[in-house]
C-alpha cells in the first residue's frame, strides 16, 4: 500500500466530505470506469486482426482486466452512490458517457490499437495512481490491484510503440497521426486546471496531484520518448474550456457511436441476461 | 525494447531474430520474430534484462 495522498483525515464512506468533493470523486471515478469499459470494448475487438496472433490472445488478457477494473470501479458507485452498474453501461446515453473521446469509433488499425494502449490507457492509470494511498479509504485496495495490473498494460503499450516506430517512415508517420488524436482527446479529459471538483478532492486527501499536473507530467513524458523515436508529439492545453462539463469530460461529441456501445451492451442478446 | 541477445529461431535455429512484444500469450514469454524463415514464435523470459519492465517512472518499483 502506498503512503497516503495526504497527512490529513481519512474517510471510509463519504460522510465528512464537501458537496463538491462527492461531486468531484463521483465525476472521476465514473469517468475512468468508462474509459476502461471503452478500451475492455476495444481491446476485445483486437483479439481478431492484429499483426501477430500472440498479440491477438495478449488483448484478450488487456481487455479481461479492464473489465475488472470497471467492475471494482462500478462497485465503489453503487456502494457510495446508489448507482446501479447494470444501468450505467447499459441504460444511459452515449452523450453520458465521460470516456476519452478517442474510443468513441473504432479504432481502424494497428496503430490506433497502440495509441490507445500507449496513450489513454496510461492516462487513466496515471490518474489512478494519483489515488493510490487515498484519503477515501474505499478505493485503496482496489487501486493497488488495478496499479499492479496496468504496469503490464503500459508495459505491451510501450513495446508497441517503440516497435512500430521503429518499423519505417509511413507506419512511423501514421503511428504520429493516431497518438496525436489520442494525445489532444486526453489533454481535453483531463479538464481545465481549476476544475472545482478535482480541486475539491485533491484538497481532501483524495488525489495527490491535480488532474492538471498529471496533465503536464505525462505530456512531458510522452513527447520525449515519443521524440526519442523520432515520433513528434505535441499537444497544448487549450486556452478556453467553454462548455467542457465535468460529468462528461468533453466539450463537444455525442460519446460512443451506437453501434459500439449496441455491441458491448449486448443488446441483441438481452433476453439472456442473467438476472 | 530491450537490447538482449536474439533468441534462435526454434523452427530453423537462426539467430536472425528480433524481439516484436516483451510480452505475448502469457507474462512469462516475450513475443520474436525470425527473419530468416518468418516465423513467430515465444520465448521464455528467465529474468535477464527481461525482467525490468519498460514503463514510465511513476510506475516503476
Amino acid at each position: 500500500m502506498n503512503a497516503p495522498t495526504s497527512n490529513g483525515p481519512t474517510f471510509d464512506s463519504l460522510d465528512g466530505l464537501d458537496e463538491t468533493a462527492v461531486t468531484g470523486l463521483r465525476h472521476i471515478v465514473l469517468a475512468c470506469a468508462d474509459t476502461k469499459l471503452l478500451l475492455g470494448y476495444h481491446y476485445g475487438e483486437w483479439t481478431f486482426g492484429p499483426p501477430e496472433l500472440e498479440a491477438a490472445v495478449a488483448n484478450c488478457s488487456l481487455s479481461q482486466t479492464e473489465l475488472g477494473h470497471v467492475r471494482l470501479l462500478h462497485a465503489v458507485l453503487k456502494r457510495h452512490y446508489d448507482d446501479d452498474p447494470d444501468a450505467l453501461i447499459d441504460d444511459r446515453a452515449g452523450r453520458d458517457f465521460a470516456n476519452v473521446a478517442f474510443l468513441d469509433g473504432d479504432l481502424p488499425d494497428w496503430p490506433a490499437y497502440v495509441a490507445a494502449n500507449y496513450i489513454v490507457d496510461l492516462a487513466i492509470t496515471r490518474v489512478l495512481h494519483s489515488m493510490r494511498g487515498s484519503a477515501f479509504k474505499p478505493l485503496r485496495m482496489s487501486l493497488d490491484k488495478m496499479i499492479d495490473e496496468e504496469r503490464y498494460h503500459a508495459h505491451h503499450g510501450t513495446g508497441w510503440f517503440r516497435t512500430v516506430a521503429q518499423r519505417g517512415d509511413r507506419e512511423r508517420a501514421l503511428l504520429a497521426e493516431r497518438c496525436q488524436e489520442a494525445l489532444e482527446s486526453v489533454v481535453t479529459w483531463f479538464g481545465p486546471p481549476d476544475e472545482p471538483g478535482d480541486a475539491a478532492i485533491v484538497k481532501a486527501g483524495i488525489k495527490a496531484r491535480a488532474n492538471g499536473d498529471i496533465r503536464a507530467a505525462m505530456l512531458e513524458d510522452v513527447s520525449a520518448m515519443a521524440g526519442s523515436l523520432g515520433v513528434e508529439l505535441t499537444a497544448g492545453v487549450p486556452k478556453t474550456w467553454a462548455g467542457w462539463n465535468p460529468a462528461t469530460r468533453r466539450a463537444k461529441g455525442d460519446g460512443p457511436a451506437d453501434d459500439i456501445l449496441y455491441h458491448l451492451r449486448g443488446a441483441s442478446n438481452a433476453i439472456f441476461k442473467l438476472a | 525494447m530491450t537490447d538482449a541477445p536474439t533468441k534462435p529461431c526454434p523452427f530453423c535455429g537462426s539467430h536472425a531474430t528480433r524481439k516484436t512484444a516483451d510480452f505475448s500469450t502469457s507474462l512469462m514469454v516475450a513475443l520474436h520474430y525470425c527473419t530468416r524463415c518468418h516465423s513467430s514464435f515465444e520465448a521464455i523470459k528467465w529474468g535477464d534484462t527481461d525482467a525490468k519492465l519498460d514503463v514510465p517512472s511513476f510506475l516503476e518499483e
